[in-house]
């Protein structure tokens, strides 16, 4: 054990130079220290995710994995919602050790938030490392990796923290794998496509994986042979490893289909974005090209955000700030000789690019039509959080070489290009107000640059703090002024705010749901999840996945009579019928069954079940509803034995046979047993489920079980965390392995 | 320079010239998507001022891209340099206040709001000639102003699209507040005329105020009474109450019942 403790320590403190990542992340956390302490709270999309994942953390240390949110849209699938954030990534357990330790929910999601980001950091300077193989030009990648747009964004949108973080260590391994074929880096690559693939992810980085495969075919071809004879050896000697990383990476893409399926199968409903205007749920998971190429950032307002009033950025309005610095090393680059690893960078940077502009070039169209993954992506403005990375690594590279061969032209000459083209810059960036740190960091680059052609930099920790101050200086202006649009982030942020401050709790349950409002919003949608309490709404914005019928429910009949329906949780008939065809509900819009006796089945649900023949009626007429037929509380004849979100237990005693419906929505997936017998579910009342109910004594389950159930869920969370242990445990002992 | 087509900067001038080929206009439908998501600027201004809380000046300069985006979209309109105006007022950029509102006279001439505003400006600047045309104007303008709402009401698909109570209760509110600015600006030319030493024009200018705050028109409140019962927030520096033109909302008129609940 001692042993091990001594390769961790060495692990972090000598081999990695810790100080050398403190140091920038502490200054990164100074320069956000209003979100970090928690006086501005996180807004937007970052928010959504906040009140998903507080959903599933807390169900989770009740020791629930939640597949089911039973208190928004009536109920509806958690799968698909929690593709967003990955719910098997380990770093969400971090979450529950922090809590354990006393923080308070929102501030152990931020941390967790923040670290996993800086474990993305980290894991960019690896990979840059790796491609580049210089540990200067690695850290100059990182630190302005780190002061960039990709980090700006973060307290909106996570989308560059979910697509970035697991990306930069699966390229890092990928590229280390293919240099050493060492087990270790094929079990970071396994275990970071596992991450992958179990998130909204996995089309940026599927198209960002079939660009890099092509073009590593097309210009290293000569070596595929010899790439393809090492992989065999590595089959070879580490079969079992491998036959084990396929198991574990085909259950994570089984788990994650699932959820696409979900959505797939139309059983519940997307959202699909409007270009301009409110957002509306429409079925399917496909969205049409074009709204995908509308979501995207123009080449105009690209350029724009990345040099222009920087003095008045906004983190809501997706900046593509980087820092002067990068564009000063692209121009110098000019005069840089190409190679072919730099121009695959640049090609698979520009192709990005290209698609990223949507309608503007026809790649995107391409894409689109060519590849089916395609049409699941949610905006094309999102490849922004790939090719900021990309032009940052191709920054580096362009760096490297201006480092080694000092502009490759004789002094007097690399001197004059050094002083036009920061000249240049400047006088392009005068146009428009400029920012004080604007100006140092043209001087600082033009000064650093021209001892760099002079051979002057002998003393290494000068030119490396120059170089340093010349990268971070403008960035730090930046982020400083970015306070402003922090407090402003949301025009919501009240709302916010109160959203933020509910502690951990468990799920509520309610014989009733409190009165449906129409003006109900997403925020109040976060509520439901984050308070785990029944919605007083149905959003039509984006909050989750409506099952169909329920979303069918909402809009074809009056609010008020759905309202008072869908109060009581559950209602007891004596009367039922089949129906054929569900425009039949629509037309009975007037009198729901809330005001008869009778229970509607669709028919596609028709069983021989005895009992049900029992209570089958061909007519509704002259039957009258009995007020006391809702369920308003607990009594002798019908109690709540247990609750979560997955499952209800429920002990009813009833001296005739009935049908009992629970406004809870229906879903394949979802079984029912009474006295531990399954029994038939139906879907009733066009959007509930339903089951007979026998005469006497009856404890009856409502279960949601798609997959097996949460054990499975659980396993597979166990899964990933075993492998990020046995990871670690393999990049700690790294000296011991060899390849083979 | 034997190698220099072996430098990157003939790649970068290949993709300069795609770029200046083909990306040098914007498409509208990306453009729209971005003003889309800059419309809750709008919306919180608006919220402010119902809320009767302070803008900050962040929002204010955003606002005032936003117009501009709009304006760069879909060409110039009169609502969206007065709302600049109205930003740059906030801000304390008078000068530039006016000269927004100077551009939406030009486009929509018979809106009495952008004289209104421009007026108070002037008056508040102590240029009080051009205050004292400007609100004349306004003035004189309203009746032509409350007639172009007027017929939308009589657009059936106008109507159909919003809502025919929605447009009416909309309007009937819109008819208050027109009434109070009327009142307001007669208010203002008074003070205007008190301080230039001329009493009896001020005087005047003091009955005609007070003549329409007591007018009673088809058994309605007048608005002395609206006022007193509290229907009506009284405005004690109406300088400082610049018309604010909604365009994204559902609500047409709702543009001049925003900047009137601001105390």
């Amino acid at each position: 054990m001692s042993s091990f403790l001594r390769h961790i320590i060495h692990f972090f403190f000598l081999r990695v130079s810790f100080l050398k990542f403190i140091l920038p992340f502490g200054l990164w956390l100074i320069l956000f220290y209003p979100i970090v302490l928690g006086r501005i709270t996180i807004v937007g999309d970052t928010c959504s995710f906040y009140a998903t994942v507080k959903f599933f953390t807390d169900n989770l240390a009740q020791g629930v994995f939640a597949l089911w949110t039973p208190f928004l849209f009536w109920g509806f699938p958690t799968l698909a919602e929690f593709q967003y954030f990955g719910p098997f990534n380990p770093m969400w357990l971090l979450i529950l050790i922090f809590q354990k330790i006393g923080i308070s929910f929102y501030f152990a999601f931020l941390w967790t938030y923040l670290g996993y980001f800086f474990i993305g950091q980290i894991g960019f300077y690896y990979l840059a490392k790796a491609i580049l193989k210089d540990n200067l030009v690695a850290y100059i990648a990182f630190l302005v990796s780190l002061f960039s747009f990709t980090s700006m964004i973060i307290f909106n949108s996570p989308n560059s923290v979910f697509i970035g973080v697991p990306m930069a260590w699966f390229f890092y391994f990928l590229v280390r794998f293919w240099q050493s074929f060492e087990k270790r880096f094929f079990v970071g690559l396994v275990f970071t496509m596992m991450i992958i693939v179990g998130c909204y992810l996995p089309f940026y980085w599927w198209t960002v994986f079939f660009l890099v495969c092509f073009l590593y075919c097309v210009f290293y071809r000569e070596k595929l042979a010899s790439n393809a004879r090492a992989i065999r050896l590595f089959l070879k000697h580490r079969w079992r490893l491998v036959i084990v990383c396929c198991l574990a990476l085909g259950l994570a893409a089984a788990v994650s289909l699932k959820g696409y399926s979900i959505m797939r199968a139309g059983d519940v409903l997307a959202l699909d974005r409007k270009i301009a205007g409110d957002d509306v749920y429409q079925g399917g998971i496909n969205v049409a090209y074009e709204k995908i190429a509308a979501l995207c950032v123009t080449a105009q307002t690209t350029f724009r955000q990345m040099f222009f009033r920087l003095d008045d950025l906004s983190v809501c309005f997706g900046p593509r700030y980087l820092s002067i610095f990068v564009f000063c090393v692209l121009a110098l680059g000019s005069w840089v000789c190409i190679t072919r690893k730099s121009f695959i960078l640049f090609l698979l940077t520009t192709v990005l690019f290209f698609v990223a502009l949507g309608d503007q070039t026809p790649l995107c169209k391409s894409f689109f039509y060519y590849f089916p993954f395609f049409k699941m992506i949610h905006g094309v403005g999102s490849f922004y959080g790939i090719i900021g990375p990309l032009l940052i690594l191709f920054m580096a590279m362009q760096l490297k070489f201006i480092l080694k061969q000092k502009m490759d032209m004789p002094r007097y000459r690399g001197l004059a290009v050094v002083f036009f083209v920061h000249l240049g810059i400047w006088l392009l960036l005068r146009r428009q107000p400029m920012i004080a740190t604007t100006h140092v960091a043209i001087l600082l680059s033009a000064l650093f640059f021209s001892l760099v052609v002079l051979g002057k930099l002998s003393y290494k920790p000068i030119w490396f703090l120059l170089l340093i101050a010349g990268v971070v200086v403008q960035p730090v202006e930046v982020f400083w002024k970015l306070h402003e649009a922090l407090e402003h982030m949301d025009v919501n942020k009240d709302r916010i705010i109160q959203n933020c401050s509910y502690p951990s709790t468990s799920p509520m349950f309610s014989f009733t749901r409190p009165e449906l409002v129409e003006d109900f919003d997403v925020y109040d949608a976060h509520r439901a999840y984050i308070q785990m309490k029944d919605a007083s709404g149905f959003p039509l914005t984006a909050a989750g996945y409506p099952p169909k019928w329920s979303y069918d429910l909402k809009k074809h009949f009056p609010l008020h009579t759905v309202s008072q329906y869908t109060k009581y949780k559950f209602h007891l008939y004596d009367h039922i019928r089949f129906v054929s065809d569900d425009s039949f509900y629509f037309q009975q819009a007037s009198k729901f069954p809330s005001l008869t006796n009778l229970a509607f089945i669709s028919a596609e649900s028709n069983n021989s079940e005895e009992g049900l023949r029992k209570l089958s009626l061909s007519s509704d007429t002259s039957l009258k509803r009995d007020l006391t037929a809702a369920i308003t509380g607990p009594s002798e004849q019908f109690d709540i034995l247990s609750f979560s979100v997955n499952t209800i237990k429920i002990r009813t005693h009833f001296l005739q046979h009935k049908f009992l419906v629970y406004t809870d929505s229906f879903q394949p997936g979802w079984r029912a047993s009474v006295n531990g017998k399954a029994v038939a579910l139906y879907r009733a009342n066009l959007a509930f489920k339903g089951i007979f109910l026998p005469a006497g004594e009856n404890v009856v389950i409502f279960d949601y079980k798609p997959f097996g159930g949460q054990a499975f869920y659980f396993f597979i969370l166990s899964m990933h965390v075993g492998f990020l242990c046995y990871l670690i445990f393999l990049l700690v002992h790294r000296n011991k392995e060899t390849a083979p | 320079m034997k190698h220099f087509c072996h430098r990157w900067i003939v790649m970068y001038l290949l993709v300069l010239m795609i770029f200046f080929v083909f990306f040098r206009e914007e498409p509208v439908v990306a453009k729209l998507s971005s003003i889309a998501y800059k419309k809750r600027l709008e919306a919180e201004i608006v919220h402010k001022i119902n809320e009767n809380q302070d803008f900050t000046a962040y929002e204010l300069r955003w606002c005032i891209q936003y117009y501009q985006e709009l304006i760069d979209t879909l060409g110039p309109f009169d609502h969206a340099y007065a709302n600049q105006g109205f930003c740059y007022y906030y801000l304390g950029d008078l000068d530039r206040a006016i000269a927004m509102y100077d551009k939406a006279i030009t486009i929509n001439p018979n809106q009495y709001s952008y004289y209104w505003d421009q007026g108070m400006i002037y008056s508040q600047k102590k240029e009080f000639e051009k205050a004292i045309f400007l609100l004349q104007k306004a003035i004189d303008v309203l009746p032509k102003t409350v007639g172009m709402y007027a017929g939308f009401l009589r657009n059936d698909d106008f109507r159909e699209a919003m809502g025919p109570q929605i447009v009416l209760e909309d309007f009937m509110s819109f008819l208050t507040r027109t009434r109070e600015d009327e009142y307001l600006a007669y208010e203002e030319l008074a003070n205007i005329f008190l301080s230039l030493g001329r009493e009896a024009v001020a005087q005047q200018m003091h009955r005609a105020a007070q003549g329409i705050l007591t007018k009673k028109e088809d058994n309605k409140l007048s608005l002395a009474e609206l006022y007193d019962q509290g229907f009506l927030f009284r405005r004690q520096d109406q300088r400082k109450h610049l018309h604010f033109h909604v365009l994204c909302f559902q609500k047409f008129f709702v543009n001049l019942q925003a900047s009137a609940k601001r105390k």
